[in-house]
């Protein structure tokens, strides 16, 4: 295995029993992939896929049963690696008694810093998660988001090579999704290697540089999000909104295949697939020519979750939590939308 | 390692974030607000308190019956100053036990409760003493010699009443108990509470060590652990909160060590409390009653060491169930279980199992008895293998199950004798009677299998019986000596003077054979025959005195020998050729030559741990020295060696004496016994029984399982021994033949660290194999 890999796991399983004589559930099943310094590498999936037990198999959290994974070139579980790693666990709990100061502290403690080095960065962080002014309060006020930003503080602490995020916008409101964000790209610009663990997918789409998908323990897909998602060869879809008589639309339109039309009084909305400009120009001009109007035009992406939400359906079981994942990538629309309107 | 220390530091940061820390630091402030104002007083002792008379009614009796003499005495001097009033309500009321016709216990009760101010009040009067009352009193007393020679005017109000009180105390030596010179007065802020006790301020450190080994068992140990256990119980669940878990565990830090991290971060928890609690109990007893004892603050480690106990219980439960609730149920469980087998073993051994334990053998013609604590005397039966009783008098039937229920049996419960009287062939002793406390005199023959039978009361205060040079009974009783000199099976009339029944007839078969100045034995007190030249050596109040008999059978005092010290110290002696062994209360042993008393070696081989019995050889070469930690020591007179005897059972002898052929008998692990060959300890015989159900039920039973499980409610022992160095805790300072507890400090302690170390090891494998 190669030692220049941030992360690199190779036919890597892990099963569970539930009690002593349960029956065995077999949670990765030989994941094989490799993280390269300097990337953001989204892992994607449904609850359950097994990205979490993957994570703490690197982290040497928990024992893998076969296969193998190093961090940072080092063997899972090395101590010497786990110090150059910043770590944000899935629904991160800070004990109540903590302020913002005193939990950095200690984690930065036992990051293996002293106590002189994290006095010397703390406000600093705090100050780039958004949580000055909350220096000297107590934890316990703290909302989730807070507590989540600061979390990314600790981890972000030590200055690792490495940074795990299992979740880390998990139940965030918009605006605090927003700054995890912003903190990831300036992450990726300083060149610091993420691992970003995530089941929303636009956020892995907006950051990642690649991505592997995960589902019941099997790596369904790995590559860059343009190799997951890739468009159509054969041209792309485009979204019609046109004003006139449905009859006349028709006429219009021609046989171009038309994959979806919705009317609202003498509005439609119509999909349609396209070869190329020249045949957009075309079909503008025949609804020109009988007298539609165009009100708007976009040509349409295929989509991550398009992609995710294939790559699901085509797993051998179809009880796939596909619905999940839509919604929250509706919510990430949403999110971002209200960003840019904001 | 600063990792760790982090962690650490957490811990304590939670633990002043913990409102529960900050309530019990406000209700131990409350209380050492409460406890500040404590303080005592040093008084001369002069007042009579409740049990220094331990017969008021007799007293009361005494002083009545003088009411219609004419000759000058004590008690008629206390009957003179007696207000009117009081005269005349005492010759009236009706004296249960002494008064046939008493029916009104409550006009006693009142009577009586008058009569003791006033005895009290009379001692304060300058007045009280004069030389023809007093007359013939012996003043053994050196402080009350002192205190007349200064003359009564020249003392103070304090002094008068304290000579006074010596006066009573010499006046009715069998009545009134010997008080030491000085009393402590508690005080609270600037008012005196309870009244006052007789206990010297120098032994007030005692005091506070018994005081403060009681504290940390219940107060501590009990109410402290379980509130701490309350308190602790959440840190190692917590830690096991999957979203702070995972975090913990992504850091470079070893599980098992984050584990023994937290729990000393738990232990330092705790160790805020105790230290606020101790220190501050500490500086009060330093402040307020002079006692800067620095081990007192070794209750902290111990407290600390207890809650260990209990906590690497818990953090073992926390950590598999990761629930608080089941931490505390089941913690407390734990707790309730250790608490409970601690008190059955510690109840069963006190008050049964060392009831049976061999401490004396009577040589009976070729054969021999033991004797066990109780007084209870067994012959070896070689068919079955087991101590069979014999001549067990009625009287220690009835008293058997009042002696159960004790921790240590005074000298007043215990039985003197058995004696062989070879004469005659058959055994006598002298057995308290329950709950009077006089003595019935028993003989048991031969020919009736020793059955024992009572006609006749042994003199009063019997404390030894020994056989004179010709085969005589010599009965040693606290008022004089008595030789057997009657048929004691033949019932008598007792002679009845001033209502008093007096255990004497004319035709009585004790024949007072004292010096003519007698010897009055008060306690503490013993005596013990030189077997080589049949020479008596008594001692009481601290002066040891050697009588002899004279050509005409008297006994005549010899000389005397005054102890360093104050009088009421026990003491135990044993005399043998020219050989006089005496062993202190603080565990000297001193050799003195027996006629000049000349001290020639003292030791303390056993640190403060104090002799219980010293025997000497018949030959006068050998003397045994049992001490109350159950070593055996040896003294070679005509070597002048003294050395741990090389016998088996060490650390749990009970007993040494020796035969009439320079023989020793050992007794140990509790019913064996052992005959051994002197000079080479070669071992003769062994008689050791078969178990019976009892013994089983506490070898097999109750022992291992106690053995088992850590013993953090014995720990008091350990700190108890760490502050008196001794190795035993007596409840009768004043009697040190009487058995002691053994304290057994360091068993508690290396079985609840290997009990806790066995947890922790558990605990720290669990988390460094379990997945989370």
């Amino acid at each position: 295995m190669s030692s220049s890999a941030a992360i690199e796991v190779n036919n890597l399983k892990k099963s569970y029993r539930n009690g002593l004589f349960g029956k065995p559930f077999v949670a990765l099943k030989g994941v094989s992939f490799r993280v390269a310094r300097g990337e953001i590498f989204g892992l994607l999936g449904p609850n359950g896929a097994g990205k979490t037990t993957l994570i703490k198999t690197v982290l040497g959290i928990i024992r893998r049963n076969g296969g193998e994974a190093t961090l940072l070139g080092k063997p899972a579980g090395d101590r010497e690696s786990r110090l150059r790693v910043g770590y944000l666990p899935e629904n991160l709990r800070l004990s109540s008694h903590h302020t913002a100061l005193t939990a950095l502290e200690y984690y930065g403690r036992l990051s293996g810093l002293s106590a002189a080095d994290v006095k010397a960065n703390r406000m600093q962080l705090l100050e780039s998660v958004g949580l000055n002014g909350h220096e000297r309060e107590s934890i316990k006020k703290f909302s989730k988001g807070m507590v989540q930003r600061l979390g990314l503080a600790q981890a972000l602490l030590h200055d690792p090579e490495l940074l795990i995020l299992d979740e880390p916008t998990d139940g965030l409101d918009p605006v605090g999704r927003s700054h995890v964000r912003n903190v990831l790209h300036r992450l990726k610009n300083e060149g610091k290697t993420i691992f970003l663990n995530s089941h929303i997918l636009q956020e892995v789409e907006l950051v990642c540089d690649r991505v592997a998908i995960l589902d019941k323990g099997e790596l369904r897909a790995l590559g860059t999000v343009a190799e997951i998602a890739p468009q159509k060869a054969d041209g792309i879809e485009v979204e019609l909104m046109v004003s006139g008589d449905k009859e006349t639309v028709r006429r219009a339109l021609g046989d171009r295949g038309v994959t979806h039309w919705r009317t609202e009084g003498r509005n439609h909305q119509i999909l349609l697939p396209i070869p190329d400009q020249a045949a957009v120009d075309q079909c503008v001009d025949d609804m020109r020519r009988n007298q539609v109007s165009v009100i708007q035009l976009n040509p349409r992406r295929i989509t991550l979750e398009d992609a995710f939400l294939k790559l699901l359906d085509q797993s051998p079981t179809p009880e796939s939590p596909a619905p999940e994942v839509a919604v929250d990538a509706v919510e990430i629309i949403e999110d971002v939308v209200a960003i840019d309107e904001g | 390692m600063s990792k760790y220390l982090a962690i650490i530091k957490d811990s304590l940061r939670e633990a002043l974030a913990s409102r529960v820390l900050w309530i019990v630091l406000v209700l131990i402030t409350l209380l050492l607000m409460v406890l500040a104002p404590l303080s005592y007083r040093e008084d001369l002792t002069w007042q009579m308190r409740d049990n220094d008379v331990p017969e008021w009614p007799e007293l009361m009796v005494i002083v009545r019956d003088e009411a219609e003499s004419t000759n000058p005495s004590p008690a008629h001097r206390i009957w003179s100053l007696l207000p009117k009033k009081h005269q005349t309500a005492l010759a009236k009321v009706k004296i249960p036990g002494v008064d046939q016709d008493a029916q009104n216990p409550f006009e006693f009760l009142r009577v009586f409760g008058k009569f003791k101010g006033e005895i009290n009040t009379l001692l304060q009067r300058r007045d009280f003493y004069d030389d023809e009352s007093f007359n013939d009193v012996q003043m053994l007393s050196n402080e009350l010699r002192e205190l007349r020679s200064e003359g009564i005017d020249e003392l103070s109000d304090q002094e008068v009443a304290r000579f006074n009180r010596l006066l009573m105390e010499a006046s009715f030596p069998e009545r009134i108990r010997i008080s030491p010179p000085t009393s402590i007065q508690v005080i609270y802020g600037w008012s005196n509470v309870l009244e006052p006790f007789p206990q010297r301020g120098s032994s007030i450190r005692e005091s506070v060590q018994l005081t403060a080994a009681w504290v940390m068992k219940w107060f501590v140990g009990a109410i402290g652990i379980v509130i701490a256990i309350l308190v602790t119980a959440p840190i190692i669940p917590q830690m096991f909160d999957p979203g702070s878990l995972h975090l913990l565990l992504s850091k470079p830090i070893s599980r098992w060590l984050l584990f023994l991290s937290k729990f000393v971060g738990g232990c330092a928890f705790i160790m805020i409390g105790a230290t606020y609690l101790i220190g501050g109990l500490w500086l009060i007893l330093g402040t307020r009653f002079g006692v800067w004892d620095a081990n007192i603050l070794l209750s902290i480690p111990i407290y600390l060491f207890v809650f260990a106990i209990y906590y690497s219980v818990s953090s073992l439960i926390g950590i598999v169930w990761r629930s608080p609730i089941v931490c505390v149920a089941l913690t407390v469980v734990f707790w309730m279980t250790c608490f409970i087998l601690g008190v059955m073993k510690i109840e069963f051994e006190t008050r049964i199992w060392n009831k049976t334990r061999l401490v004396n053998v009577i040589e009976v013609g070729d054969t021999f008895l033991v004797a066990n604590e109780m007084g209870i005397s067994q012959e070896w039966d070689a068919d079955s293998r087991q101590w069979q009783q014999v001549f067990v008098s009625q009287d220690q039937k009835e008293a058997r199950p009042v002696m159960m229920f004790m921790t240590s049996i005074p000298r007043e419960f215990r039985p003197v004798g058995p004696l062989y009287d070879e004469k005659e062939d058959r055994l006598l002793s002298a057995t308290p009677m329950f709950p009077s406390m006089k003595m019935n005199f028993y003989v048991g023959d031969r020919t009736s299998d020793w059955e024992a039978e009572t006609a006749i009361t042994a003199p009063s205060g019997t404390l030894g019986m020994f056989h004179e040079e010709n085969g005589d009974v010599l009965v040693v009783a606290s008022m004089g000596l008595y030789r057997l000199v009657g048929d004691p099976t033949k019932k008598q009339e007792p002679i009845k003077l001033w209502n008093f029944t007096i255990p004497l007839s004319k035709s009585s078969p004790f024949q007072k054979v004292s010096p003519e100045k007698p010897v009055l034995l008060t306690q503490p007190s013993m005596a013990t025959m030189n077997l080589s030249n049949h020479e008596l050596a008594l001692y009481t109040r601290a002066s040891i005195t050697i009588v002899r008999k004279g050509d005409d059978g008297q006994y005549v005092v010899e000389r005397t020998h005054e102890l360093d010290g104050e009088e009421r110290q026990p003491a135990v002696i044993g005399v043998g050729g020219n050989t006089l062994v005496v062993g202190r209360d603080d565990g000297r042993l001193q050799i003195l030559d027996a006629t000049s008393f000349e001290l020639s070696h003292e030791f303390q081989p056993e640190g403060p741990n104090q002799p219980r019995f010293i025997n000497a050889s018949p030959d006068g070469r050998w003397f045994s020295i049992v001490f109350h930690n159950g070593n055996l020591w040896m003294y070679d007179a005509e070597s002048a060696e003294f050395k741990k005897a090389r016998v088996t059972g060490q650390g749990d002898i009970s007993s040494a004496t020796f035969s009439r052929d320079n023989q020793l008998f050992v007794c140990d692990h509790t019913v064996r016994l052992s005959r051994y060959e002197l000079p080479s300890l070669k071992l003769v015989r062994r008689y050791s029984p078969k178990l019976d159900w009892l013994a089983r039920f506490y070898r097999y039973g109750l022992v291992p399982l106690y053995s088992l499980f850590p013993k953090p409610g014995e720990l008091d022992k350990t700190f108890q021994y760490l502050l008196s160095g001794k190795e035993t805790a007596s409840n009768n300072r004043s009697d040190m033949a009487a058995s002691q507890q053994s304290l057994d400090p360091w068993t508690p302690l290396w079985s609840s660290a290997l009990f806790t170390l066995v947890m922790l090891i558990a605990a720290c494998v669990y988390i460094e194999w379990q997945e989370f």
